[in-house]
């Protein structure tokens, strides 16, 4: 099975003392899960945690939908099995625009939801963003993603530019291509003349972001 | 409380979370909130703690889980005002 999704979380969008409230995190995270932050990331604020763990969840729901048009998103349905923070100590930084292949330095998890595992790679940039992928295999060689910041953050300016981004890319690598982003009947995005090839499309408040699996 | 007026209480709880006033003016039962009034996921969890505080209400993830479209805001929120 092929698949991936995505989703990015604007951390100066957040309500950090909503975030931390447990009425708030508890509809996100598990038992489990809140355990986990405890034992092993503490060193993050609590609020970056939670949003970490939705945009695994999100990005986790996203690459399943397609093949379960009917799923609905239930964050604290879809588990963190585990989650392994990056080796490196240097916190990534972010200017108005990164385009990259695969990941390093990042955080490495494998998400359940009832029989199905994913595998998922998040990046923290400072206090600006959060970026995580999930995808059916643990190899995000091929993943070609981008984020972007914008000027704009009304919902159809965010969607024409995150697909003008995503076509620019496209258009690098199969300069002649005749390729079209369009949506399917249930709301995800697909390469019209490539369906096979999955992406995924995210924005929140001035950035967006697409991922891409190719075959090469 | 009927169903009207959650609906009209609902509408203000959605107001900061949706930019597009003209769709929110004019919702009804079938509004979904992601795809007809944009809201982005990300404040889900946010509109479902505002309708706990509106109405003074616990709404666990079984019943937030439901709470796709704006009949089914109603529906779960007529339903935990009766309990």
């Amino acid at each position: 099975m092929t698949g991936i999704g995505n989703d990015l979380i604007a951390l100066k969008a957040i309500d950090v003392p909503r975030s931390r409230n447990p009425r708030f995190y508890a509809k996100i995270l598990s038992i489990a899960e809140l355990d986990l932050y405890h034992r092993q990331f503490a060193h993050l604020p609590l609020a970056y945690f939670v949003w970490l763990a939705w945009s695994l969840k999100e990005a986790a729901y996203k690459c399943l939908q397609k093949h379960q048009p009917d799923l609905v998103f239930s964050p604290t349905k879809i588990e963190i099995a585990t989650l392994i923070p990056p080796a490196a100590n240097r916190q990534p930084t972010i200017n108005r625009e990164i385009i990259s292949i695969g990941f390093t330095d990042c955080f490495v998890g494998i998400i359940q939801f009832q029989h199905d595992v994913v595998h998922a790679r998040s990046v923290i940039y400072g206090d600006e963003l959060i970026h995580s992928v999930v995808g059916f295999n643990n190899d995000f060689e091929n993943v070609y993603w981008g984020l972007k910041q914008i000027d704009k953050n009304d919902p159809a300016s965010q969607s024409a530019e995150v697909r003008a981004f995503l076509m620019e890319k496209l258009t690098e690598l199969f300069p002649g291509r005749q390729l079209n982003v369009i949506k399917h009947a249930s709301g995800f995005p697909f390469i019209l003349e490539q369906p096979d090839w999955p992406l995924s499309l995210s924005h929140h408040e001035g950035w967006v972001g697409y991922v891409v699996l190719l075959p090469y | 409380m009927n169903r009207t007026e959650i609906l009209d209480e609902l509408k203000k709880i959605l107001a900061p979370y949706t930019l597009d006033k003209e769709q929110l003016a004019g919702i009804n039962e079938n509004t979904d909130l992601l795809k007809d009034l944009k809201i982005n996921s990300a404040n889900l969890v946010d509109i479902i703690i505002d309708a706990e505080e509106k109405y003074n209400v616990e709404i666990d993830y079984d019943d937030a889980e439901k709470m796709i479209n704006v009949g089914s805001c109603i529906d779960v929120i007529a339903e935990r005002l009766n309990k």
